[in-house]
């Protein structure tokens, strides 16, 4: 019971967060980028309901279009990423043989560093420093996904049924789509959504370490690291887009270990 | 008819030689088309490694499986996909021999997509052909594996092994962990069928008396060897090596000899 409740004020929140992000335009009482100076710094109004940044921003507004940096950048990589996870890990998991151990290294060499240390090495080497940031978590995420696929997938291969269908006539593809990726998903699933709450949190991170996204973008790791400059004279400008992120990435994380709890009952296996 | 040739298998259980672990030594047997034949030994006798060599599950470590003339381990090549037409395993265990989150309808219709690629329509009346064939309701077809007990279980497995039309059917331990009237009914639908679409029976059974009551021919395995094989027609007098009458007499035929 306790555990519904947590799917459900989980997924509450992330549908918050959703429709902000989409309705932002609409939402938004100003443009996030429009600098005023006059009102530097102002304290909330009618017309300004969360006051103004220190370039006379609209404070909510750039929240609004900030939610829209977070979830529109971590959703869709962490689905592209998953996808491929899921069928490299199932396939190379089921077929055995040197791929698999190539695939297994590769993953343990880049689990062993951090995320941080691919992109400062990648940015250190490319211009486009937001795609760098964006492909080193993508390899990170990738490595972490695949060996908890892999992991998975092996208690499945071991199961008579996967041998059932291989002498149904099944081939290896027909086999890790029908028999073995419906049978890893609910476990990925758990960590699917756990996982876009750490992509959020590092993107925030790179963006308030400077590294990565545009000066000056509404993005919430952003918004703080701008808004450090100001720490004493508005302290309001680190709290709101901190709120913003603890309860975004809550939301994920609650679905996520409510699902865990429910879902992983029967089997549950710990992974690194 | 399918022809072992010297069929072996051993398990490395170290680096050294002498770790290699024997479970099934050379044995050489012929299987004729249509026959009932059952494979008895105790636990561990290599008689489930010795069934699935057969059924092309597992690489013998030497010799090799004849089906009518061909061979079917071809040096490192996986076993060609079409031979499991020809023969089919239903596995000890048939809980965990279907897929949980695939229908009952689905798991029988896999072999008909695969081997014979036939469309929705035909497919669905073929499967459910099967399933009355094997005494399953057609009401079945949607549920899942884990709504059914256990002897219905069987019965899909039984289906979905038919689906294939193979020519060898082979059983592993078909009837363990079932209460004794179950286990009557099961042989008994087995049987029938056998009689029905005339595959070729191997049963695998720890159970000398099951063995009397579906074969006709029955081969007795101990530690990885093959010590005897014997024509069955009523008569248990035609066991001459000691341990086949230790196993007769471990199962009280000699006892009640009504029973068959």
């Amino acid at each position: 019971m306790k555990r519904k409740g947590q799917i459900i004020f989980g997924s509450l929140l992330i549908a918050i967060f959703v429709i902000l992000a989409i309705c932002a335009p609409i939402l938004a009482p100003h443009a996030p980028n429009v600098t005023n100076l006059a009102l530097k710094n102002a304290a909330p109004s009618a017309e300004y309901p969360l006051g103004c940044d220190q370039l006379g921003r609209c404070e909510l507004s750039r929240l609004l279009y900030g939610a829209r940096y977070s979830l529109g950048l971590s959703v869709p990589i962490l689905a592209i990423l998953s996808a491929i996870a899921l069928f490299v890990g199932c396939y190379s998991c089921y077929k055995g043989s040197v791929m698999d151990e190539i695939i297994r290294l590769l993953c343990d060499i880049f689990m062993a560093f951090p995320v941080l240390v691919i992109a400062m090495a990648l940015v250190t080497s490319f211009e486009d420093t937001t795609a760098c940031i964006l492909t080193a978590i993508s390899i990170s995420m990738t490595a972490w996904f695949l060996r908890m696929v892999r992991s998975y997938a092996k208690m499945e291969c071991r199961k008579e049924y996967i041998e059932a269908a291989k002498t149904s006539g099944a081939s290896r593809i027909r086999i890790v789509m029908v028999h073995l990726i419906p049978n890893v998903l609910p476990q990925f699933i758990v960590y699917f959504t756990t996982g876009i709450a750490s992509v959020i949190m590092s993107i925030s991170s790179f963006a308030f370490l400077g590294v990565g996204l545009v000066q000056g973008t509404a993005e919430w790791g952003a918004m703080l690291n701008e808004a450090r400059n100001s720490i004493y004279s508005n302290p309001a400008l680190i709290i709101y887009p901190g709120i913003c992120l603890i309860v975004c990435c809550a939301g994920f994380n609650l679905l996520g270990e409510g699902l865990r709890d429910t879902i992983g009952k029967e089997d549950h296996i710990s992974v690194i | 008819m399918i022809e072992v040739q010297s069929l072996s298998c051993s398990f490395s259980g170290g680096v050294l030689e002498k770790d290699r672990f024997m479970a099934v030594s050379p044995i050489s047997v012929t299987f004729r088309d249509g026959g009932r034949y059952a494979i008895v030994g105790e636990s561990g006798s290599g008689k489930t490694t010795l069934a699935r060599m057969i059924a092309g599950l597992q690489r013998p470590s030497g010799g090799n499986v004849l089906i009518d003339g061909i061979a079917i381990y071809k040096g490192r090549y996986k076993v060609d996909r079409n031979y499991f037409k020809k023969v089919q395993i239903i596995q000890q265990n048939s809980a965990s021999a279907l897929d949980p989150k695939i229908s009952i309808g689905k798991s029988i219709e896999e072999p008909l997509v695969c081997f014979f690629h036939m469309n929705r329509s035909k497919r669905k009346q073929r499967c459910e052909e099967l399933m009355t064939l094997c005494n399953l309701p057609i009401n079945y077809y949607a549920r899942l594996p884990s709504e059914l007990s256990g002897g219905e279980q069987k019965r899909v497995a039984i289906a979905r092994a038919l689906a294939a039309e193979p020519e060898c059917l082979i059983f592993d331990e078909a009837t363990n962990g079932f209460d004794l009237p179950l286990r009557k009914k099961i042989i008994e639908e087995i049987i029938k069928l056998h009689k029905i679409v005339g595959f070729t029976l191997i049963f695998i059974t720890h159970d000398m008396e099951l063995a009397l009551v579906v074969a006709d021919e029955i081969l007795v395995m101990r530690s990885s060897r093959l010590i005897e094989q014997v024509n069955f027609s009523g008569d248990v007098n035609v066991f001459k090596n000691e341990y086949s009458k230790v196993l007769l007499d471990a199962s009280g035929v000699i006892q009640s000899p009504l029973y068959i």
